[in-house]
Protein backbone atom coordinates (compact mmCIF):
# COMPACT_ATOMS: atom_id res chain seq x y z
CA UNK A 1 0.00 0.00 0.00
CA UNK A 2 1.49 3.50 -0.89
CA UNK A 3 0.34 6.11 1.03
CA UNK A 4 -0.12 10.03 -0.38
CA UNK A 5 -0.19 12.54 2.18
CA UNK A 6 -0.88 16.17 1.45
CA UNK A 7 2.65 17.99 0.47
CA UNK A 8 1.78 21.12 2.63
CA UNK A 9 -1.33 22.64 4.01
CA UNK A 10 -4.20 23.45 2.34
CA UNK A 11 -7.79 22.90 1.15
CA UNK A 12 -8.89 20.45 -1.39
CA UNK A 13 -10.08 21.91 -4.30
CA UNK A 14 -11.08 18.23 -6.35
CA UNK A 15 -10.84 14.56 -5.95
CA UNK A 16 -9.14 13.38 -9.40
CA UNK A 17 -9.68 9.73 -8.56
CA UNK A 18 -12.05 7.21 -7.13
CA UNK A 19 -11.59 3.83 -5.51
CA UNK A 20 -10.94 1.26 -8.03
CA UNK A 21 -8.98 3.94 -10.88
CA UNK A 22 -5.72 2.46 -12.52
CA UNK A 23 -3.17 5.70 -12.13
CA UNK A 24 0.16 6.00 -13.37
CA UNK A 25 3.10 7.75 -11.58
CA UNK A 26 2.88 11.45 -11.77
CA UNK A 27 -0.52 11.27 -12.58
CA UNK A 28 -2.67 14.25 -10.67
CA UNK A 29 -4.82 12.36 -7.77
CA UNK A 30 -6.05 15.30 -5.65
CA UNK A 31 -5.75 19.43 -6.19
CA UNK A 32 -5.76 21.81 -3.19
CA UNK A 33 -5.56 25.18 -3.03
CA UNK A 34 -2.55 26.78 -0.97
CA UNK A 35 -1.14 30.44 -0.68
CA UNK A 36 -3.44 31.37 -3.53
CA UNK A 37 -2.09 28.61 -5.76
CA UNK A 38 -3.37 25.10 -7.05
CA UNK A 39 -1.50 22.63 -5.43
CA UNK A 40 -1.34 19.38 -7.92
CA UNK A 41 -0.91 15.62 -6.16
CA UNK A 42 1.04 13.16 -8.04
CA UNK A 43 0.92 9.79 -7.64
CA UNK A 44 4.39 8.24 -6.50
CA UNK A 45 4.11 5.01 -8.50
CA UNK A 46 1.72 3.30 -10.82
CA UNK A 47 -0.83 1.24 -9.01
CA UNK A 48 -4.91 0.96 -8.19
CA UNK A 49 -6.44 3.58 -6.10
CA UNK A 50 -7.26 1.46 -3.09
CA UNK A 51 -8.52 4.25 -0.82
CA UNK A 52 -9.89 7.61 -1.30
CA UNK A 53 -10.08 9.83 2.25
CA UNK A 54 -11.06 13.21 1.64
CA UNK A 55 -13.17 15.52 -0.40
CA UNK A 56 -13.34 18.93 -1.73
CA UNK A 57 -13.23 21.47 1.19
CA UNK A 58 -11.15 19.24 3.21
CA UNK A 59 -8.67 21.28 5.10
CA UNK A 60 -5.21 18.94 5.05
CA UNK A 61 -1.91 19.00 6.50
CA UNK A 62 0.92 16.70 5.96
CA UNK A 63 0.51 14.14 8.13
CA UNK A 64 -3.06 13.84 6.01
CA UNK A 65 -3.28 10.70 3.75
CA UNK A 66 -5.34 11.71 0.81
CA UNK A 67 -5.32 8.63 -0.89
CA UNK A 68 -3.52 4.47 -0.88
CA UNK A 69 -2.29 2.75 -3.81
CA UNK A 70 -2.17 -0.65 -3.97
CA UNK B 1 67.21 -7.58 -15.03
CA UNK B 2 68.89 -6.13 -11.73
CA UNK B 3 67.57 -8.03 -8.52
CA UNK B 4 66.34 -4.80 -7.59
CA UNK B 5 64.11 -4.06 -10.63
CA UNK B 6 62.85 -7.47 -9.91
CA UNK B 7 61.85 -6.99 -6.04
CA UNK B 8 60.25 -3.49 -7.37
CA UNK B 9 58.34 -4.93 -9.73
CA UNK B 10 56.76 -7.78 -7.62
CA UNK B 11 55.93 -5.63 -4.82
CA UNK B 12 54.38 -3.04 -7.32
CA UNK B 13 52.43 -5.88 -8.80
CA UNK B 14 51.02 -7.26 -5.35
CA UNK B 15 49.85 -3.90 -4.83
CA UNK B 16 48.09 -3.54 -8.33
CA UNK B 17 46.12 -7.14 -7.00
CA UNK B 18 44.41 -5.30 -4.42
CA UNK B 19 42.85 -7.19 -2.01
CA UNK B 20 43.65 -10.74 -4.24
CA UNK B 21 41.60 -12.53 -6.68
CA UNK B 22 38.74 -13.97 -4.62
CA UNK B 23 37.99 -10.32 -3.11
CA UNK B 24 38.18 -8.70 -6.55
CA UNK B 25 35.65 -11.35 -8.07
CA UNK B 26 33.78 -10.77 -4.57
CA UNK B 27 33.70 -6.87 -5.78
CA UNK B 28 32.65 -7.85 -9.38
CA UNK B 29 29.66 -10.23 -8.49
CA UNK B 30 28.31 -7.47 -6.60
CA UNK B 31 28.09 -5.28 -9.68
CA UNK B 32 30.90 -2.91 -8.75
CA UNK B 33 33.80 -2.25 -10.49
CA UNK B 34 37.01 -2.02 -7.94
CA UNK B 35 38.99 0.91 -7.26
CA UNK B 36 41.74 0.90 -9.64
CA UNK B 37 39.17 -0.09 -12.54
CA UNK B 38 36.77 3.52 -11.35
CA UNK B 39 39.81 5.76 -11.52
CA UNK B 40 41.14 4.19 -15.07
CA UNK B 41 37.16 4.87 -16.10
CA UNK B 42 37.75 8.52 -14.71
CA UNK B 43 40.69 9.29 -16.57
CA UNK B 44 41.90 10.23 -19.89
CA UNK B 45 43.60 7.25 -20.96
CA UNK B 46 46.96 6.87 -19.62
CA UNK B 47 46.81 10.40 -17.76
CA UNK B 48 46.73 8.87 -14.20
CA UNK B 49 49.89 9.25 -11.75
CA UNK B 50 49.31 7.46 -8.63
CA UNK B 51 50.76 8.46 -5.61
CA UNK B 52 51.86 7.16 -2.21
CA UNK B 53 51.12 3.46 -3.73
CA UNK B 54 53.96 2.22 -1.11
CA UNK B 55 52.66 3.54 1.86
CA UNK B 56 51.97 1.24 4.60
CA UNK B 57 50.11 1.55 7.97
CA UNK B 58 52.33 0.80 10.93
CA UNK B 59 49.97 -0.75 13.58
CA UNK B 60 50.85 -4.32 14.54
CA UNK B 61 48.02 -4.97 17.91
CA UNK B 62 45.47 -7.40 17.23
CA UNK B 63 47.45 -9.17 14.17
CA UNK B 64 47.84 -6.07 12.20
CA UNK B 65 51.71 -7.21 12.10
CA UNK B 66 51.00 -9.56 9.70
CA UNK B 67 48.32 -7.16 7.98
CA UNK B 68 49.03 -6.23 4.09
CA UNK B 69 46.96 -3.74 2.98
CA UNK B 70 47.42 -2.62 -0.77
CA UNK B 71 48.05 0.97 -1.15
CA UNK B 72 46.23 1.15 2.31
CA UNK B 73 43.25 0.52 0.67
CA UNK B 74 42.84 3.56 -0.84
CA UNK B 75 44.13 4.93 -4.59
CA UNK B 76 45.26 8.77 -4.70
CA UNK B 77 46.91 10.17 -8.08
CA UNK B 78 45.84 12.81 -10.43
CA UNK B 79 45.21 12.78 -14.15
CA UNK B 80 43.33 14.30 -17.02
CA UNK B 81 39.55 14.39 -17.38
CA UNK B 82 37.99 15.64 -20.48
CA UNK B 83 41.61 17.54 -20.93
CA UNK B 84 41.68 18.89 -17.26
CA UNK B 85 43.73 17.76 -14.56
CA UNK B 86 42.00 16.55 -11.69
CA UNK B 87 42.96 14.59 -8.17
CA UNK B 88 41.40 11.54 -7.22
CA UNK B 89 40.99 9.22 -4.08
CA UNK B 90 39.40 6.00 -5.04
CA UNK B 91 38.72 3.46 -1.70
CA UNK B 92 39.13 0.15 -2.21
CA UNK B 93 37.20 -2.20 -0.84
CA UNK B 94 38.67 -5.58 -1.85
CA UNK B 95 42.06 -4.24 0.96
CA UNK B 96 40.84 -4.58 3.76
CA UNK B 97 37.10 -4.00 3.24
CA UNK B 98 38.65 -0.31 2.35
CA UNK B 99 39.04 0.37 6.11
CA UNK B 100 39.97 3.82 7.37
CA UNK B 101 43.06 3.63 9.20
CA UNK B 102 45.27 5.94 10.03
CA UNK B 103 47.43 6.33 6.67
CA UNK B 104 44.76 5.48 4.48
CA UNK B 105 43.55 8.88 6.38
CA UNK B 106 46.75 10.51 5.75
CA UNK B 107 47.02 9.64 2.01
CA UNK B 108 43.18 10.89 1.41
CA UNK B 109 44.01 14.39 3.41
CA UNK B 110 47.38 14.61 1.52
CA UNK B 111 45.37 14.47 -1.52
CA UNK B 112 42.95 16.79 -1.16
CA UNK B 113 45.71 19.63 0.19
CA UNK B 114 47.79 19.07 -2.61
CA UNK B 115 44.36 19.81 -5.10
CA UNK B 116 44.03 22.44 -3.24
CA UNK B 117 47.41 23.48 -3.52
CA UNK B 118 47.46 22.66 -7.22
CA UNK B 119 44.22 24.47 -7.88
CA UNK B 120 42.36 21.39 -9.22
CA UNK B 121 39.03 19.51 -8.15
CA UNK B 122 39.28 16.28 -5.98
CA UNK B 123 37.16 13.69 -6.53
CA UNK B 124 36.46 11.29 -3.46
CA UNK B 125 35.37 7.74 -4.66
CA UNK B 126 33.65 6.34 -1.64
CA UNK B 127 33.58 2.18 -0.45
CA UNK B 128 34.65 1.27 2.94
CA UNK B 129 33.99 -1.11 5.38
CA UNK B 130 34.44 2.68 7.84
CA UNK B 131 36.40 2.90 10.69
CA UNK B 132 39.51 0.42 11.06
CA UNK B 133 39.02 -0.60 14.65
CA UNK B 134 41.90 -2.41 15.33
CA UNK B 135 43.91 1.30 14.88
CA UNK B 136 42.08 3.01 17.87
CA UNK B 137 42.81 6.28 18.36
CA UNK B 138 45.30 6.72 15.34
CA UNK B 139 41.91 6.21 13.00
CA UNK B 140 39.92 8.08 14.97
CA UNK B 141 41.96 11.47 14.54
CA UNK B 142 43.10 10.60 10.84
CA UNK B 143 39.15 11.76 10.41
CA UNK B 144 40.33 15.03 11.82
CA UNK B 145 43.06 15.03 9.03
CA UNK B 146 40.50 14.26 6.39
CA UNK B 147 37.77 17.11 7.51
CA UNK B 148 40.30 19.35 7.96
CA UNK B 149 41.94 18.74 4.56
CA UNK B 150 38.57 19.30 3.18
CA UNK B 151 37.28 22.08 4.74
CA UNK B 152 40.65 23.86 3.98
CA UNK B 153 39.82 23.22 0.63
CA UNK B 154 36.36 24.13 0.61
CA UNK B 155 35.52 27.08 -1.85
CA UNK B 156 38.94 26.97 -3.18
CA UNK B 157 38.62 23.87 -5.56
CA UNK B 158 35.34 22.26 -6.33
CA UNK B 159 34.91 18.58 -4.73
CA UNK B 160 32.90 16.30 -5.28
CA UNK B 161 31.66 13.01 -3.91
CA UNK B 162 30.93 9.35 -5.15
CA UNK B 163 28.91 7.39 -3.34
CA UNK B 164 29.76 3.83 -4.52
CA UNK B 165 29.59 2.00 -1.91
CA UNK B 166 28.85 1.63 2.23
CA UNK B 167 29.98 5.18 3.86
CA UNK B 168 28.91 4.74 7.37
CA UNK B 169 29.64 6.45 10.66
CA UNK B 170 31.54 10.09 10.77
CA UNK B 171 33.23 8.99 7.82
CA UNK B 172 30.06 10.05 6.27
CA UNK B 173 31.01 13.58 6.84
CA UNK B 174 33.02 13.52 4.22
CA UNK B 175 31.20 13.47 1.73
CA UNK B 176 28.29 15.37 2.58
CA UNK B 177 31.13 18.25 3.34
CA UNK B 178 32.04 18.02 0.09
CA UNK B 179 30.34 20.09 -2.77
CA UNK B 180 28.47 17.63 -4.44
CA UNK B 181 27.41 14.04 -3.31
CA UNK B 182 26.51 11.60 -6.66
CA UNK B 183 25.15 8.77 -5.06
CA UNK B 184 24.73 5.41 -6.92
CA UNK B 185 21.23 4.07 -6.38
CA UNK B 186 22.63 0.22 -7.04
CA UNK B 187 25.34 0.04 -4.34
CA UNK B 188 26.13 3.50 -2.74
CA UNK B 189 25.07 4.32 1.20
CA UNK B 190 25.73 6.77 3.91
CA UNK B 191 24.43 7.47 7.24
CA UNK B 192 25.77 8.39 10.22
CA UNK B 193 25.14 4.66 11.27
CA UNK B 194 24.07 1.83 9.82
CA UNK B 195 21.04 -0.25 10.84
CA UNK B 196 22.77 -2.80 12.88
CA UNK B 197 24.20 0.44 15.17
CA UNK B 198 20.76 1.85 14.88
CA UNK B 199 19.02 -1.53 16.12
CA UNK B 200 21.09 -2.27 19.21
CA UNK B 201 21.01 2.02 20.30
CA UNK B 202 17.60 2.09 19.55
CA UNK B 203 16.02 -1.05 18.81
CA UNK B 204 14.69 0.13 15.78
CA UNK B 205 14.89 -2.35 12.72
CA UNK B 206 15.56 -0.76 9.13
CA UNK B 207 16.87 -2.10 6.45
CA UNK B 208 20.46 -0.26 4.95
CA UNK B 209 18.71 0.41 1.40
CA UNK B 210 15.88 2.56 3.73
CA UNK B 211 18.12 4.25 5.89
CA UNK B 212 20.64 4.99 3.77
CA UNK B 213 20.02 4.45 0.17
CA UNK B 214 18.83 7.66 -2.35
CA UNK B 215 15.69 7.12 -1.10
CA UNK B 216 16.84 8.61 2.34
CA UNK B 217 19.07 11.11 0.90
CA UNK B 218 18.23 11.93 -2.17
CA UNK B 219 14.59 12.86 -1.92
CA UNK B 220 14.18 12.48 2.45
CA UNK B 221 17.48 14.50 3.91
CA UNK B 222 18.42 16.62 1.05
CA UNK B 223 22.54 15.39 1.19
CA UNK B 224 22.54 13.97 -2.04
CA UNK B 225 22.71 15.89 -5.28
CA UNK B 226 22.69 13.44 -7.80
CA UNK B 227 21.53 9.86 -8.20
CA UNK B 228 22.96 7.94 -10.92
CA UNK B 229 23.33 3.59 -11.61
CA UNK B 230 26.47 2.17 -11.86
CA UNK B 231 29.87 3.10 -11.18
CA UNK B 232 30.21 4.02 -14.88
CA UNK B 233 26.89 6.10 -14.83
CA UNK B 234 27.94 7.35 -11.54
CA UNK B 235 31.67 8.72 -12.85
CA UNK B 236 30.10 9.72 -16.42
CA UNK B 237 27.76 12.40 -14.06
CA UNK B 238 30.76 13.91 -12.34
CA UNK B 239 32.35 14.21 -15.52
CA UNK B 240 29.38 15.96 -16.85
CA UNK B 241 29.16 17.97 -14.19
CA UNK B 242 32.73 19.24 -14.06
CA UNK B 243 32.66 20.70 -17.68
CA UNK B 244 30.45 23.36 -15.88
CA UNK B 245 33.12 24.14 -13.27
CA UNK B 246 36.20 25.82 -13.18
CA UNK B 247 39.21 24.46 -11.94
CA UNK B 248 39.55 26.45 -8.76
CA UNK B 249 37.54 29.59 -7.44
CA UNK B 250 40.55 32.05 -9.44
CA UNK B 251 39.28 30.65 -12.65
CA UNK B 252 36.26 31.27 -14.40
CA UNK B 253 34.66 28.03 -15.87
CA UNK B 254 35.43 26.92 -19.25
CA UNK B 255 33.19 28.94 -22.22
CA UNK B 256 32.25 26.25 -24.58
CA UNK B 257 30.97 26.95 -28.24
CA UNK B 258 27.79 25.10 -27.95
CA UNK B 259 26.76 26.43 -31.41
CA UNK B 260 23.34 28.06 -29.92
CA UNK B 261 22.41 31.79 -30.98
CA UNK B 262 22.37 33.75 -28.14
CA UNK B 263 20.56 35.98 -29.75
CA UNK B 264 17.84 33.42 -30.59
CA UNK B 265 14.32 34.76 -30.03
CA UNK B 266 11.78 31.92 -28.63
CA UNK B 267 8.41 32.46 -29.68
CA UNK B 268 6.82 29.73 -27.87
CA UNK B 269 7.67 31.19 -24.46
CA UNK B 270 5.13 33.70 -25.35
CA UNK B 271 2.02 32.96 -23.80
CA UNK B 272 3.32 29.50 -22.84
CA UNK B 273 2.52 30.09 -19.24
CA UNK B 274 -1.24 30.30 -17.53
CA UNK B 275 -1.89 33.91 -17.33
CA UNK B 276 -4.15 32.99 -14.75
CA UNK B 277 -1.79 32.94 -11.38
CA UNK B 278 -2.99 29.99 -9.34
CA UNK B 279 -2.27 27.84 -12.20
CA UNK B 280 0.66 25.88 -12.29
CA UNK B 281 2.86 24.58 -15.20
CA UNK B 282 6.37 22.85 -15.70
CA UNK B 283 8.72 25.63 -15.26
CA UNK B 284 11.45 23.20 -17.03
CA UNK B 285 9.87 23.70 -19.75
CA UNK B 286 10.65 27.31 -20.09
CA UNK B 287 14.42 26.18 -18.43
CA UNK B 288 14.82 24.09 -21.93
CA UNK B 289 13.62 26.68 -24.13
CA UNK B 290 16.07 29.24 -22.63
CA UNK B 291 19.43 27.45 -22.36
CA UNK B 292 21.88 27.01 -25.23
CA UNK B 293 20.58 23.36 -26.84
CA UNK B 294 18.11 23.19 -24.39
CA UNK B 295 20.95 21.09 -22.14
CA UNK B 296 19.74 21.21 -18.46
CA UNK B 297 22.19 20.05 -15.44
CA UNK B 298 19.63 19.67 -12.93
CA UNK B 299 20.58 19.39 -8.90
CA UNK B 300 18.60 17.99 -6.53
CA UNK B 301 15.94 16.81 -9.17
CA UNK B 302 14.10 14.93 -6.47
CA UNK B 303 14.50 17.27 -3.17
CA UNK B 304 12.49 20.03 -2.31
CA UNK B 305 10.79 20.10 -6.18
CA UNK B 306 8.69 23.09 -5.72
CA UNK B 307 12.39 24.92 -6.76
CA UNK B 308 14.77 24.27 -9.37
CA UNK B 309 18.35 24.34 -9.39
CA UNK B 310 20.95 23.18 -11.95
CA UNK B 311 23.48 24.47 -14.82
CA UNK B 312 23.32 25.31 -17.75
CA UNK B 313 24.60 27.30 -20.48
CA UNK B 314 23.76 31.28 -22.04
CA UNK B 315 26.11 31.73 -25.19
CA UNK B 316 28.51 29.01 -23.90
CA UNK B 317 28.86 30.11 -20.22
CA UNK B 318 28.12 27.97 -17.57
CA UNK B 319 25.32 29.60 -15.65
CA UNK B 320 23.62 28.92 -12.58
CA UNK B 321 20.30 28.23 -12.73
CA UNK B 322 17.62 28.93 -9.92
CA UNK B 323 13.62 28.93 -10.91
CA UNK B 324 10.50 28.68 -8.84
CA UNK B 325 8.85 25.21 -9.77
CA UNK B 326 4.33 26.21 -9.91
CA UNK B 327 3.81 22.47 -10.79
CA UNK B 328 5.20 21.42 -6.96
CA UNK B 329 4.12 23.55 -3.61
CA UNK B 330 3.05 26.22 -6.28
CA UNK B 331 5.94 27.35 -6.44
CA UNK B 332 5.90 28.24 -2.50
CA UNK B 333 9.34 28.41 -0.76
CA UNK B 334 9.20 26.27 2.33
CA UNK B 335 12.87 25.19 4.82
CA UNK B 336 13.97 22.76 2.56
CA UNK B 337 13.82 24.92 -1.23
CA UNK B 338 15.92 27.76 1.02
CA UNK B 339 18.40 25.43 1.71
CA UNK B 340 18.47 24.45 -1.63
CA UNK B 341 18.97 27.32 -3.32
CA UNK B 342 21.49 28.63 -0.84
CA UNK B 343 24.35 26.37 -0.96
CA UNK B 344 23.57 26.11 -4.66
CA UNK B 345 23.61 29.83 -4.81
CA UNK B 346 27.14 30.42 -2.42
CA UNK B 347 28.35 27.33 -4.25
CA UNK B 348 28.20 29.37 -7.74
CA UNK B 349 29.29 32.63 -6.07
CA UNK B 350 33.02 30.73 -4.66
CA UNK B 351 33.67 29.39 -8.04
CA UNK B 352 32.64 32.51 -10.06
CA UNK B 353 29.34 31.26 -11.93
CA UNK B 354 26.67 33.75 -13.30
CA UNK B 355 23.34 33.04 -11.60
CA UNK B 356 20.24 33.33 -13.26
CA UNK B 357 16.79 33.61 -11.12
CA UNK B 358 13.53 32.85 -12.71
CA UNK B 359 10.49 34.05 -9.99
CA UNK B 360 6.73 32.81 -10.30
CA UNK B 361 6.42 32.22 -6.32
CA UNK B 362 3.31 33.09 -3.60
CA UNK B 363 5.66 33.28 -0.95
CA UNK B 364 7.52 32.19 1.66
CA UNK B 365 5.24 29.04 3.32
CA UNK B 366 2.94 30.11 6.12
CA UNK B 367 1.43 28.26 9.14
CA UNK B 368 2.47 26.20 12.33
CA UNK B 369 4.28 23.73 10.36
CA UNK B 370 7.02 25.74 8.67
CA UNK B 371 6.59 28.77 11.27
CA UNK B 372 8.44 26.41 13.66
CA UNK B 373 10.61 24.38 11.48
CA UNK B 374 12.17 27.56 11.22
CA UNK B 375 11.01 29.16 7.68
CA UNK B 376 12.27 32.46 9.10
CA UNK B 377 15.70 31.15 9.64
CA UNK B 378 15.96 29.04 6.80
CA UNK B 379 14.43 31.59 4.54
CA UNK B 380 17.26 34.07 5.43
CA UNK B 381 19.79 31.77 3.87
CA UNK B 382 18.61 32.57 0.76
CA UNK B 383 18.93 36.61 1.50
CA UNK B 384 21.78 35.95 2.98
CA UNK B 385 23.24 34.27 0.11
CA UNK B 386 21.94 36.11 -2.84
CA UNK B 387 23.05 39.67 -0.75
CA UNK B 388 26.54 38.18 -0.54
CA UNK B 389 27.11 36.55 -3.77
CA UNK B 390 29.08 39.20 -5.80
CA UNK B 391 28.87 36.94 -9.29
CA UNK B 392 26.89 38.08 -11.98
CA UNK B 393 23.03 37.36 -10.99
CA UNK B 394 20.37 37.80 -13.56
CA UNK B 395 16.56 37.97 -12.43
CA UNK B 396 13.50 37.44 -14.78
CA UNK B 397 10.48 37.87 -13.09
CA UNK B 398 8.43 35.87 -14.80
CA UNK B 399 4.65 35.64 -13.46
CA UNK B 400 4.31 35.92 -9.52
CA UNK B 401 6.76 37.41 -6.79
CA UNK B 402 5.24 38.43 -3.77
CA UNK B 403 6.65 39.52 -0.53
CA UNK B 404 9.54 37.59 1.08
CA UNK B 405 9.61 35.67 -2.05
CA UNK B 406 10.40 38.63 -4.29
CA UNK B 407 13.19 39.55 -1.55
CA UNK B 408 14.86 36.32 -1.47
CA UNK B 409 14.45 34.93 -4.64
CA UNK B 410 16.81 37.74 -5.74
CA UNK B 411 15.27 40.99 -6.34
CA UNK B 412 17.52 44.60 -7.51
CA UNK B 413 18.31 45.17 -4.22
CA UNK B 414 19.22 41.50 -2.74
CA UNK B 415 21.47 41.67 -5.19
CA UNK B 416 20.57 41.13 -9.07
CA UNK B 417 22.34 43.24 -11.40
CA UNK B 418 20.11 43.02 -13.89
CA UNK B 419 15.89 42.77 -13.65
CA UNK B 420 13.72 41.41 -16.25
CA UNK B 421 9.69 41.20 -15.96
CA UNK B 422 7.33 39.72 -18.00
CA UNK B 423 4.24 41.65 -19.23
CA UNK B 424 2.29 38.87 -16.97
CA UNK B 425 4.36 39.40 -13.92
CA UNK B 426 2.41 41.00 -10.84
CA UNK B 427 5.24 42.20 -8.72
CA UNK B 428 3.85 43.60 -4.93
CA UNK B 429 3.99 43.13 -1.52
CA UNK B 430 0.98 41.12 -1.14
CA UNK B 431 -2.18 39.80 -3.49
CA UNK B 432 -5.19 42.27 -3.95
CA UNK B 433 -7.60 40.25 -1.76
CA UNK B 434 -5.48 40.41 0.72
CA UNK B 435 -4.36 44.18 0.89
CA UNK B 436 -7.77 45.23 0.01
CA UNK B 437 -8.93 43.66 2.66
CA UNK B 438 -6.76 44.90 5.31
CA UNK B 439 -7.04 48.93 3.97
CA UNK B 440 -10.83 48.87 3.47
CA UNK B 441 -11.61 46.42 6.22
CA UNK B 442 -13.95 49.35 7.83
CA UNK B 443 -15.38 49.95 4.66
CA UNK B 444 -16.09 46.70 3.18
CA UNK B 445 -17.89 46.28 6.60
CA UNK B 446 -19.98 49.35 6.92
CA UNK B 447 -21.05 48.87 2.91
CA UNK B 448 -24.79 48.39 2.49
CA UNK B 449 -23.34 45.63 -0.34
CA UNK B 450 -19.92 44.31 1.55
CA UNK B 451 -18.97 42.22 -1.50
CA UNK B 452 -19.75 44.48 -4.13
CA UNK B 453 -17.50 46.90 -2.37
CA UNK B 454 -14.76 44.65 -1.55
CA UNK B 455 -14.67 42.97 -4.96
CA UNK B 456 -13.86 46.79 -6.26
CA UNK B 457 -11.93 47.48 -3.97
CA UNK B 458 -9.61 44.34 -4.82
CA UNK B 459 -10.14 45.07 -8.34
CA UNK B 460 -8.42 48.68 -7.72
CA UNK B 461 -5.38 47.62 -6.05
CA UNK B 462 -4.97 44.72 -8.87
CA UNK B 463 -4.76 47.29 -11.45
CA UNK B 464 -2.95 49.63 -9.77
CA UNK B 465 0.15 46.83 -8.41
CA UNK B 466 -0.48 43.76 -9.75
CA UNK B 467 1.70 44.02 -12.44
CA UNK B 468 5.59 44.83 -13.53
CA UNK B 469 4.86 48.23 -14.14
CA UNK B 470 4.79 49.79 -10.82
CA UNK B 471 8.13 48.14 -10.26
CA UNK B 472 9.55 49.29 -13.44
CA UNK B 473 8.48 53.11 -12.67
CA UNK B 474 10.91 53.02 -9.59
CA UNK B 475 13.95 51.17 -11.56
CA UNK B 476 13.51 47.73 -9.80
CA UNK B 477 12.85 46.03 -12.85
CA UNK B 478 15.13 47.79 -15.36
CA UNK B 479 12.62 46.31 -18.52
CA UNK B 480 10.11 44.43 -19.52
CA UNK B 481 10.72 42.22 -21.99
CA UNK B 482 7.91 39.34 -23.86
CA UNK B 483 8.79 36.23 -22.82
CA UNK B 484 10.10 35.02 -26.42
CA UNK B 485 13.20 37.73 -25.61
CA UNK B 486 14.11 36.80 -22.54
CA UNK B 487 17.18 34.53 -24.08
CA UNK B 488 18.41 36.81 -26.29
CA UNK B 489 18.16 39.57 -23.21
CA UNK B 490 19.79 36.85 -20.37
CA UNK B 491 22.91 36.37 -22.97
CA UNK B 492 23.29 40.06 -23.61
CA UNK B 493 23.41 40.59 -19.90
CA UNK B 494 25.73 37.79 -18.84
CA UNK B 495 28.02 39.88 -21.33
CA UNK B 496 27.73 43.02 -19.65
CA UNK B 497 28.25 41.42 -16.72
CA UNK B 498 31.30 39.67 -17.45
CA UNK B 499 33.58 41.41 -15.93
CA UNK B 500 31.72 42.59 -13.03
CA UNK B 501 33.69 43.80 -9.52
CA UNK B 502 32.47 44.62 -6.48
CA UNK B 503 34.22 46.29 -3.63
CA UNK B 504 33.14 46.03 -0.09
CA UNK B 505 34.93 46.74 3.44
CA UNK B 506 36.83 43.76 4.72
CA UNK B 507 35.00 41.66 7.33
CA UNK B 508 35.34 38.16 8.09
CA UNK B 509 32.33 36.76 6.85
CA UNK B 510 28.46 37.40 6.91
CA UNK B 511 26.62 35.57 9.89
CA UNK B 512 24.06 33.62 7.69
CA UNK B 513 21.46 31.84 9.33
CA UNK B 514 22.36 27.94 10.35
Amino acid sequence: MVQVNAPMVGKVLSVEVKVGDQVKKNDVVVTLEAMKMQIKVYAPSDGEVAEVNVSAGDVVNTETVLVALK
Amino acid sequence: MSQKYEEFQRRRAKIMQMGGEKAVAKQHAEGKLTARERVEYLFDPGTFTEIGTFVTHRITAFGMDKKEVPAEGVVCGYGKVNGRMVMVGAEDYTSMAGTFGEYHGKKFAAAIEMARDMGIPFIGLNDSGGARLQEGMDTLEAYAWLFKAQNLASGIIPQIALLLGPCLGGQAYHPVMQDFVIQSRNHGYMGIAGPAFVKTQLGIDIDLQTLCGVQAHAVKSGCTHIVAGDDKDCIDKAKELLAYLPQNNKEKPARVDTGDEAMRLVPELDGMIPEQTMIPYDMHEVIYKLVDNGVFFEIMPDFAKNVIIGFARFNGRSTGIVASQPNWMGGVIDCDAADKVARFVRFCDLFNIPLVNLHDTPAYMIGPEQEWKGILRHGAKMLFAYIDATVPKVTVIMRKSFAGAYLGMCCKDTGADIVFAWPEATITIVGAETAASVIFAKEIKNAENPAEVRAKRIQEYRDLYENPYHAAARGYVDDIILPSETRKKICASLDLLENKTVARPWRKFSNINM
